[in-house]
């Protein structure tokens, strides 16, 4: 069973989306700020993560930062789940070593054919 | 010439040795010196090498005879004067008158007596002398009448020259006078030009709105015009107080000011700089200051003409023009942040939604009843905060387009009591609305309805940050000078290090956690408090609560104008 770092600081959004994500089949972990999210990521290794830009304290893309830089968490795949629509806020994901974007509000179906994508095989 | 006995030479030309000798004893006796010759040819030779002073000649000689021999020696022009005797022994008189024609003196017939010899020669010497005599003061006299002729010449000359002198001097004077004359009508006419190029310069000067002075190369004032009176204050009399062209502006611009003099003076070029000037009265006006270098023959630089133009006005309407520019961009910039961060808003509510929706379809029947109530109560929970924070943005557009709002009077007392009511209906038990109020009306005249805003949001503030309830405190208070109306709660507080973000629109502080918020409600208050021409401040501490409160200037009367 694939497993799933779900990062977001709205908590319904974060509930809903693990909800779905444990339908589908895979073990979820939820953070609610980029610091737990940063310590889970480390700890429990998981498959992929989904993080949220837009937090207190450690914003998404200080996190993704970060996570590229720790040697445990530099190959997982991250898939940022955002508000932020503007392209310069995609471009800045990608050049921080995001492996894909998701806008909010998105359609199920295809956030979950983008995450399956990166869970292959 | 006149030759004494004893140096009388005497040459004596016979061919008889007898007569020769004889001639010679009786001349010696009369202390003659003779020498002789014995024929004509020797005798010329003799004659001249050493012309004598008169020569006996025997005519009937061998050879040359004594009339040929006379010829040549009267042909010749150095012996020419040379008196000659003939001697012979012809007393014929066509000898006689012969020998006279040839240029002889006297004839002697031999034989002769010494005595007569001597005696005629005596004669002729004397005869001889007499002439030269004669002959040396005809040439002296000839000579004073060449110098008198001279004299009278020189003297005609030279009063011919004077004449023409003065003539020539009366000329000239006249030249000179009309010269003169003229010179002087031209130095007139020339002099009423100045004057009259100097009355239309000082016209112009002091008609000229600009400030116009003149300094030496120093920046020592020379000359001021009407204007720079006008515009200064005060008329300098450069005679007693000299004037430097740095004590005019404000000290601040010394250094400025002595550079572009410099700069002047140096590369004799023009140069241009705005200044602020003092006015006779302190008052500081700004000014442009042209700056020309005045050349002088030699080509340096001799003074500078200051030019200066009141730029108070056109600076004070750049300064507005500046302002204005910058409000604009500060709106433009609130705008953009505002669509910026009402877009990313919008979207958390409509992903959940969404979200919520999507799953009541496709995991239908995977979720139990609650679960199902949960998604149901989800959409109707975003669909609450949409409109909300469309009601803020509206709210925020409002406050901040400009727009001026109608003023009335009302007592801020009595709108208070009916706000603390309107949130009474709205609280549970676990909160308590507790407010203070002054004994007597406050009366105040502006735009109630954003007062009423501006507490009420306030209000609501302090009860979603109390989720564990509380007293709220609203205080309304009042000084000479100020109304301050303060909202305290026992909520969850601030971060210090955010406290001063937290009137930006969306920013929300990082412990309000699970409490629904848009982040635009206190950036309202603030432009609403604004607008009112108050001040709205904050005192908060994490985990004990907050005060928010609003400071208005007590005077009655006051626009009600954002700004």
């Amino acid at each position: 069973m694939k497993t799933i770092l779900l990062i977001d600081d709205e908590a319904e959004l974060r509930e809903n989306l693990a909800e779905i994500l444990a339908f589908e089949d895979y073990q979820v972990f939820e953070a609610k700020d980029g610091f737990e999210g940063f310590e889970k990521a480390q700890t429990l290794q998981p498959d992929l993560i989904l993080c949220d830009i837009a937090m207190p304290g450690i914003d998404g893309f200080e996190l993704l930062k970060r996570l590229r830089h720790t040697a445990s968490t530099a190959t997982i795949p991250i898939i940022m789940v955002t508000a932020r629509a503007e392209p310069s806020a995609v471009q800045q994901g990608i050049t921080l070593g995001a492996n894909g974007y998701i806008k909010k509000p998105f359609d199920i179906d295809e956030a979950l054919l983008m995450i399956r994508q990166y869970l292959y095989p | 010439m006149s030759a004494e006995p004893s140096k009388t030479e005497i040459l004596i030309v016979d061919d008889e040795p007898l007569n020769l000798e004889l001639l010679t004893i009786g001349l010696r006796s009369k202390q003659y010196v003779t020498y002789s010759a014995s024929n004509g040819i020797t005798a010329i030779e003799i004659a001249r090498q050493r012309p004598p002073h008169l020569i006996l000649l025997d005519i009937r000689m061998p050879g040359m005879d004594g009339f040929e021999t006379c010829e040549i020696l009267k042909s010749d022009a150095r012996l020419h004067d040379i008196p000659v005797i003939f001697l012979s022994a012809e007393d014929d008189v066509r000898h006689k008158v012969r020998a006279l024609q040839t240029g002889g003196v006297d004839y002697i017939t031999k034989p002769f007596l010494i005595e007569e010899v001597t005696a005629r020669v005596d004669a002729q010497l004397r005869i001889s002398r007499q002439q030269q005599e004669i002959q040396r003061l005809r040439e002296q006299d000839q000579a004073h009448i060449t110098l008198l002729k001279a004299e009278i010449d020189r003297r005609a000359v030279a009063e011919i020259a004077e004449r023409q002198q003065r003539i020539l001097n009366a000329q000239l004077y006249e030249q000179l006078s009309r010269h003169s004359s003229h010179l002087e009508e031209l130095v007139n006419q020339r002099t009423a030009e100045l004057r009259q190029a100097k009355e239309q310069s000082e016209t112009i000067l002091d008609n000229a709105s600009d400030a116009i002075l003149l300094t030496d190369p120093s920046g020592v004032v020379q000359q001021t015009n009407a204007a720079f009176c006008r515009m200064f204050g005060y008329s300098p009399d450069l005679s007693t107080n000299p004037l430097v062209l740095t004590n005019l502006f404000e000290p601040i611009e010394l250094e400025r000011l002595k550079q572009t003099i410099n700069a002047a003076v140096l590369t004799r070029q023009t140069q241009e700089l705005e200044l602020s000037a003092r006015h006779q009265d302190r008052r500081q006006f700004e000014v442009e200051l042209v700056l020309a270098p005045l050349a002088g023959d030699n080509g340096s630089v001799v003074g500078l003409v200051g030019s200066m133009r009141d730029i108070s006005q056109q600076k004070q309407l750049e300064h507005r023009l500046l302002e204005v520019l910058q409000r604009e961009q500060e709106l433009s910039d609130i705008k953009t942040r505002l669509i910026q961060a009402i877009s990313h808003e919008f979207r958390t509510p409509l992903t959940i939604i969404q979200t919520s929706g999507e799953m009541l379809v496709k995991y239908y029947s995977q979720m139990n009843e609650s679960q199902l109530q949960e998604k149901i109560h989800r959409i109707e929970g975003g669909i609450s905060r949409l409109v909300a924070l469309l009601d803020d943005v509206l709210a925020m557009t409002e406050i901040t387009s400009g727009r001026t709002y109608e003023t009335v009077t009302v007592d801020l007392v009595q709108i208070c009591q009916e706000l603390v009511q309107e949130i009474e209906k709205t609280i549970t038990a676990a909160h308590q609305v507790v407010y203070i109020y002054p004994p007597a009306p406050i009366n105040i005249t502006l735009a109630a309805g954003l007062i009423r805003q501006a507490i009420g949001h306030l209000l609501k503030n302090s009860i979603k940050f109390s989720p564990k309830g509380g007293i709220i405190q609203l205080t309304l208070e009042q000084d000479n000078s100020h109304i301050s109306i303060s909202v305290a709660d026992q909520g969850i507080g601030i971060p210090l290090a955010e406290q001063k973000l937290i009137f930006d629109a969306f920013h929300r502080a990082s412990n309000v956690g699970a409490l629904a918020g848009s982040g635009i409600g206190l950036a309202i208050v603030q432009k609403t408090v604004e607008a009112l021409g108050g001040t709205l401040q904050v005192k908060s501490t994490e985990k004990v609560g907050s005060t928010f409160t609003i400071t208005l200037p007590a005077s009655a009367d006051f626009p009600a104008q954002p700004d």
